[in-house]
């Protein structure tokens, strides 16, 4: 009786399950988009991806006239996420919005002898959103006055002055290893555990400086805990208009941004990348995410498919030098 | 005091308006909600109501957000009082003592004490909050990686007396739990540490699967198909409330919990389920019948429970007053306020009265609402109770499954949560006790890091733990605590613990 | 055979692993520790750990006097996790669910077969709906897009 009673659960519940199947499937082909759309971020809520991409959503959401939901998938410094999108399957439903240490995890796993987590060319670039150059910030009670100041007192004790960084080979290190590379000194790395609590090590006086981004940096500055040396961009900041850039000082090749991009995988095709360049295109014009990002003091910086793919190679090929300067980190 | 009074009445009067009463109601609500679902907490909630709340006014965002944050303290009690189930990883060690209660049919006051203590501990540190946020988030800041090596050190002292049973039994359970909390990403490094190639182990085996899995699942698999018939008896209405020795019980924990809470909250960077363990391990230690504990003592509720709220407030502290965020929710916090055009800092307290003051006064608001809110849900929860078990469980593990898969959209994350069950069903059966598994779990990356960044720090010295003041403090306290804890070693034959094993040993039931 | 026994060697077998396992990551010294130091620590306190068990337990439960009588269905509603976890992202959850949850509902639990399609239908379905549609938490849909 048992036997029976089980075959005759099963039979109904295959017969349910397909009848829902067939209700439930989407209908043929285009056009593109008629389901919702994910956005992956790799990193945590709350951080810089994160605070781009759901306004973006939003705003894109207007454009395609389909949901777009944003989906953290943290992990590994965003790895988890980024390769998520690169097994992904090519239709055009998953997308991702990621930060410039894109470009750093590959070169990183071949470092350590591992295979990487993803290849660059696993991903279309489909846009450049915004683009953050860091800025050095120090203690407002520093001794030093410039980044004169700053490389000699570290050239005479190499070794010893402090900075904080997001994670090992994050933006935060990689930045302040390339400028330490180009003025010849030596610094001490304590790497934490993301980009909140290296600037906390360095309120409490635990670190001497970081890299940092600068929107969570001006609200410091007016409060007169810290001091901004100089920016690793090409332009000054406008809200630190009397922060020279590196490039200013003399160091050439010292620029880091840190930049969200959006993605899809590669092998996406031509006519729904189109789609999603058009709808992006239009998206950032929109006001409510204009007035989004203005508030979050984060300048848009948008570039559509073929010049941000230009940008990105130029950035990736800086970063993946920085990060073999590097080397391995015991 | 008088501009204090002064701040507080603009407060009110911002939320006292019909919108923004209306905003503290839905963000308790969906708070509650959100902690009573396994292993979805504040933190999914409010990346799920960011977006919504772009288009609010500042004030109002706040208040919905910080509402579902304190909120979620409420109901993640309930589910581990009457199911055993985490409903949000600091209310791992409800689980315990309340469930216990449950089974004995004194679930009504295991919820009530649990709320009236979240009330009064979450009014508390609102007044905390108000009056001390700028000089204890300076205070916070001091915190440097040698401060929390030598606090947690401290920490894993009074830890020792969390349980009961073999001492080797609950090291080697921290132990085990320390190492599974290696697995993944060296931070100082970037090595990956026994990940066998799967990119989701890289963060870790994350403290919600395992907070499910080792509780919530391993109970469904030790009393699904047990034979045991669950007495539900329908609750008299006198049963729902607390007795009065309960009551009296209880107030102790609840404030020593609120202190102890509030203080670990405003630490940047420690996890405030560290502040339920603490309280746990110190009402057992102080109480006259440690025996007691893990069979149903309300003492075993009430603590933990005014502590995680204390802590979830108190981290709050250096958000407010400096605009730095002490974990992943106040980091979200901080970008919803960003997003508002708001960044805070040292100023935000002189810049924004009305946000800051709107948010304390919806804060005192927000906790009696939720303590009315709960009150009366008592007696619902309860009676969910009685819904027969054989169709009550497969519902728990659809949650289970639903609220860890939410967490971060991993697969990985179920399949922790499913060997974690298969674990703690195991450990149960060997006469394990699985709280300090958990503990391991969130120790082991947080003390091995500081130690590290300590050594980096000082260039490899071990001086540093003993140069800094606070540090050396700490590592004071501890020894003393040691001492004092092998005093009875010393000069008595055996203290209660080796009195506790010999009855525990003696009730073992087969 | 008591069960401290056995859990001891579990311990120590752990304890062994990690230690094999540790090859690959640099000890560094006292001073600069590497990725493999705790992990070493601890494995040998580990090893330690369950020795003394292994030890002590001669005066532990024995093995064979614990009851495993539930053991049946907690392997079933094992199977079903580890269904969900291999198959959920392959066939949509809400699939997976209904399989799952029939399965429980119906053959495990013997709950009369309406009350079964009830639940199983309304439970699957309408926690989707309110995971995706309503809360914007996007549950896995399987290859055809259900």
């Amino acid at each position: 009786m048992k036997l029976k009673r089980m075959f005759s659960v099963v039979l109904a519940m295959s017969c349910m399950g397909i009848v829902a199947l067939v209700a439930g499937q989407a209908v043929a082909a285009d056009p593109y988009p008629v389901r919702p759309i994910q956005v992956i971020v790799p990193f945590p809520p709350g951080g810089v991806a994160d605070l781009v991409a759901r306004p973006f959503a939003t705003a894109l959401e207007k454009q395609l006239k389909q949901p777009v939901v944003v989906v953290n998938k943290t992990g590994a410094g965003g790895a988890v996420g980024m390769q998520a999108l690169a097994v992904s399957k090519p239709d055009g439903y998953t997308l991702m919005v990621a930060l410039s240490s894109i470009s750093v995890m590959p070169e990183v796993d071949v470092m350590f002898n591992r295979p990487p987590v993803y290849k660059l060319n696993d991903f279309a670039p489909i846009a450049l959103l915004s683009s953050d150059p860091t800025v050095l910030v120090v203690s407002s009670k520093a001794p030093w006055k410039n980044v004169a100041d700053f490389v000699a007192d570290a050239k005479k004790r190499p070794g010893e002055i402090k900075y904080a960084s997001s994670g090992v080979y994050g933006t935060m290190h990689v930045a302040m290893e390339m400028f330490a590379h180009a003025a010849g000194i030596k610094l001490r790395h304590i790497p934490t555990g993301g980009g909140g609590p290296a600037l906390t090590a360095l309120l409490g006086g635990h670190v001497d400086a970081i890299a940092g981004g600068p929107n969570v940096s001006i609200a410091q500055i007016k409060a007169g805990n810290v001091k901004v040396l100089a920016g690793w961009g090409d332009k000054r900041i406008p809200a630190l208009s009397d922060v020279p850039t590196f490039m200013e000082l003399g160091y050439k090749d010292v620029e880091f941004y840190i930049w969200s991009g959006f993605f899809a995988p590669a092998a996406t095709p031509e006519p729904i990348i189109k789609v999603l360049r058009e709808a992006t295109a239009k998206a950032v014009q929109a006001p409510d995410f204009k007035s989004a990002m203005q508030k979050m003091e984060t300048p848009i910086a948008y570039l559509d498919a073929p010049e941000f793919r230009k940008f990105w190679d130029n950035d990736a090929n800086r970063l993946i030098k920085s990060v073999r300067n590097i080397g391995k980190v015991e | 005091m008088e501009t204090t009074f002064q701040n507080l009445v603009l407060g009110f009067s911002t939320v006292f308006t019909p919108t923004n009463m209306l905003y503290s109601l839905v963000g308790c609500l969906i708070g509650t909600m959100v902690g009573v679902l396994p292993g979805v907490g504040p933190l999914a909630g409010i990346s799920i109501l960011l977006p919504t709340t772009f288009g609010l006014d500042t004030t109002s965002a706040i208040i919905l957000l910080a509402g579902i944050y304190y909120g979620a303290m409420y109901g993640g009690s309930t589910t581990s009082i009457l199911m055993r189930i985490p409903g949000e990883a600091a209310s791992v060690m409800t689980c315990i003592d309340g469930y216990a209660m449950a089974r004995k049919g004194r679930a009504g006051p295991a919820l009530a004490i649990a709320a009236f203590g979240s009330y009064i501990a979450g009014t508390l540190s609102v007044v905390g909050l108000m009056f001390l946020a700028p000089p204890l988030a300076r205070f916070a800041l001091g915190f440097g990686p040698p401060e929390y090596v030598c606090l947690l050190i401290c920490g894993l002292v009074v830890l020792s007396y969390m349980t009961g049973g073999s001492i080797v039994k609950n090291l080697s359970m921290i132990s085990f739990g320390l190492m599974g909390g290696m697995i993944g990403i060296d931070q100082m490094s970037g090595y990956f540490r026994f990940s066998y190639g799967i990119t989701a182990l890289g963060d870790g085996i994350g403290l919600v699967p395992v907070a499910v899995g080792l509780f919530g699942i391993s109970e469904i698999l030790a009393t699904a198909g047990s034979p045991d018939i669950r007495e539900v008896l329908k609750p008299r209405f006198r049963d729902l409330l607390p007795s009065k020795q309960e009551f009296r019980d209880s107030i102790g924990p609840i404030g020593r919990g609120t202190v102890l809470g509030f203080l670990i909250g405003i630490i940047p960077g420690s996890a405030h389920i560290i502040s339920t363990f603490v309280s746990y391990a110190l009402e057992r230690k102080i109480s006259k019948h440690p025996e007691r504990f893990g069979n149903g003592a309300i003492e075993g509720v009430a603590g933990p429970e005014s502590a995680n709220n204390a802590a979830s407030e108190g981290a709050l502290v250096p958000l407010l007053a400096l605009g730095v965020p002490t974990g992943p929710v106040p980091a979200v916090l901080l970008a919803a306020l960003m997003v508002h055009g708001i960044t805070p800092g040292p100023l935000f307290i002189k810049e924004q009265p009305v946000v800051f003051w709107g948010l304390i006064a919806s804060m005192y608001i927000g906790n009696l609402m939720l303590l009315l809110l709960n009150l009366p849900m008592v007696g619902i929860f309860v009676n969910l109770l009685r819904v027969p078990y054989r169709i009550l469980y497969p519902t728990i593990l659809l949650f289970c499954v639903v609220g860890v898969y939410a967490v971060n959209s991993s697969m990985v994350d179920v399949g922790i949560m499913g060997v974690m069950g298969l674990l703690g069903y195991l450990l149960r059966k060997m006469d394990f006790e699985t709280a300090p598994l958990v503990l391991g779990v969130i120790l082991a990356p947080i003390i091995e890091f500081s130690f590290r960044q300590a050594l980096a720090m000082s260039g490899g010295s071990y001086a540093i733990f003993v140069e800094r003041p606070i540090s050396a403090f700490f590592l004071v306290l501890a020894l003393i605590m040691i001492l004092l804890g092998l005093k009875p070693l010393i000069f008595r034959k055996g203290d209660w613990r080796d009195r506790l094993n010999e009855a525990e040993k003696g009730c073992d039931a087969p | 055979m008591t069960i401290d026994r056995v859990s001891g060697a579990f311990l120590v077998f752990v304890g062994l692993f990690v230690v094999w396992e540790r090859r690959v990551l640099p000890l560094g010294s006292t001073s600069h520790p590497g990725p493999g130091y705790f992990p070493l620590l601890l494995a040998v306190l580990l090893i330690i750990l369950g020795a003394i068990l292994i030890a002590r337990g001669k005066d532990a439960k024995k093995i064979r006097s614990v009851s495993w009588s539930e053991a049946p269905h907690a392997v079933a509603i094992l199977g079903c996790c580890l269904f969900v976890f291999l198959f959920m992202e392959k066939i949509g959850y809400r699939l997976t669910l209904l399989l799952v949850l029939g399965f429980l509902f119906g053959v495990m639990e013997r709950i009369k077969p309406w009350l079964t399609l009830v639940l199983t239908f309304g439970f699957s379905l309408g926690t989707f709906w309110l995971f995706d549609s309503l809360l914007r938490v996007p549950l896995p849909r399987g290859g055809w897009g259900f």
